[in-house]
């Protein structure tokens, strides 16, 4: 029997009202059951992100599923503490139970629920945000914790690796409708840089039509909730480099562990390399060398092209305006480690940068705090990164503040 | 030979089952394939930056 024959064979073999009846019971089912599994948390024990849950290995997280950790792991009463930001505050080098975010809820108590959302390079606008503006009708005692770099503005909706959040959250309806944000998001994707062969580059864009198209089919048809949740419970079916082999990857994720090292067992050697320290080096002027220049007098002055036209103006609608005030970024300070490569002149300017750059985020609506200038060299697993013992006096830095806030904006009354 | 009334009824029910099940093997695969072409494809920091 040829395979055309066979194929002849099942087809007369099929009645094809009831394969269409099939298809679309089979479809529509699954988009039901990606419905109730945006609704139930897989992530029973969550901790944070690990490489094994985000898109490093090709993993993209729900707005949903953001949503449902929080929900079962808020207790009634409780302040919602969101932490989001980059891989500093994910707790790189730190394990799960030496977090700093697991320190954060130990001395904030049992008011106050603390959820690490923070994924690898991940900007203040990126998944966690998005997931505590979801929640702020349901839970509107929230403080928004994330960092940045003294000088960094933040895109609104997010940056080009993290921004599937924003729009899956778009076309679920789960944002704060801000007029603000949506023209300067259209702004930025229109934003083109001409090239020397007449074409034009657009840093913003990306593959926008395609994200949104995605979003957008995804809010009827629920098909990340629905494989995300198959591929943590049951059975991974995307390969990846972190994940290799022919079988072992199709584990299911919630089989793979958190892989972050206790950073403080790395002696300085390692941690502190030699061979990368010019480089490091060049990373800790940046921070401040455009920011300040001396005039003739020997003074100090801010450089306000950067200040004002790019920073001031670029977390000017980022969030709508009734979420500025519930969020504290931290400025994330550099190792100790490099202050004696660095002269008195640019320990100077690398201070009164980060100052100035709190001053701003206050001026501009946001809570703002710097940390690390006084830590001390084993507080740090390379130049950015925090050991548990870092991890410890950074809870020790937010703490008071968080509660601070929470006096602040009305939330003990 | 002519069939039995129970024959053709048993026949037609395998049909209509083999049918459906063939029907929803394809739906499921058609949800899949909207989450397989739906991820993004902006690549992480390893190739970005």
């Amino acid at each position: 029997m040829t395979i055309k024959e066979i194929f002849q064979t099942l087809r007369a073999g099929m009645v094809t009202r009831t394969v269409l009846a099939g298809i679309v019971i089979g479809f529509v089912g699954l988009c039901l059951l990606g419905r109730r599994a945006s609704r139930t948390p897989a992530m029973e024990r969550f901790v944070r992100f690990t490489q094994y849950t985000s898109n490093e290995s090709k993993y993209y997280v729900t707005v949903n599923e953001m949503m449902s950790i929080v929900r079962a792991k808020i207790k009634p009463g409780q302040i919602l503490v969101v932490v989001g930001g980059n891989s500093i505050l994910r707790g790189v080098a730190q394990l799960p139970d030496q977090l700093w975010t697991q320190k954060l809820q130990d001395r904030l108590g049992d008011g106050y629920c603390v959820v690490n959302f923070a994924f690898n390079a991940s900007l203040i606008t990126d998944a966690a945000s998005v997931a505590a503006e979801a929640l702020a009708k349901e839970f509107p005692r929230q403080i928004y914790i994330a960092n940045a770099a003294p000088t960094q503005a933040p895109t609104p909706g997010g940056s080009l690796v993290y921004r599937w959040v924003y729009w899956d959250a778009y076309y679920k309806g789960l944002l704060i409708d801000d007029p603000a944000r949506a023209k300067k998001i259209a702004a930025n994707m229109a934003f083109r840089i001409p090239q020397p062969d007449g074409s034009f580059f657009y840093p913003f864009k990306g593959n926008i039509q395609e994200l949104k198209l995605a979003s957008w089919l995804d809010s009827w048809c629920y098909f990340n909730d629905f494989w995300n949740d198959v591929a943590y419970s049951d059975f991974n079916t995307i390969w990846n480099p972190l994940m290799p082999g022919l079988v072992d990857f199709m584990q299911a994720r919630s089989n793979w562990r958190d892989p972050d090292p206790d950073g403080s067992l790395f002696p300085l050697t390692v941690r502190f390399p030699t061979e990368t320290r010019d480089g490091e080096l060049v990373n800790i002027r940046g921070n401040s060398d455009r920011a300040f220049n001396k005039d003739p007098n020997g003074v100090w002055q801010a450089y306000l092209p950067l200040w004002d036209d790019v920073f001031q103006r670029g977390i000017e609608d980022i969030f709508p305006p009734q979420l500025k005030a519930r969020t504290l970024i931290l400025l994330s300070g550099t190792a100790t480690y490099y202050n004696k490569w660095l002269t008195d002149e640019e320990r100077e300017r690398d201070r009164i940068t980060y100052e100035e750059a709190v001053r701003r985020w206050k001026l501009g609506g946001f809570d703002a705090l710097e940390y690390g200038r006084d830590f001390a060299v084993e507080d740090h697993f390379d130049r950015t990164h925090l050991t548990k013992t870092g991890a410890a006096k950074l809870a020790d830095v937010v703490a008071p503040k968080v509660k601070e806030m929470a006096q602040k904006l009305g939330y003990l009354k | 030979m002519s069939q039995t009334p129970e024959k053709i009824v048993r026949s037609r029910l395998a049909r209509h089952a083999f049918s459906l099940v063939v029907g929803l093997a394809v739906g499921v695969f058609l949800h899949y394939l909207l989450y397989r072409l739906g991820l993004p494809v902006q690549p992480f920091i390893y190739v970005a930056f």
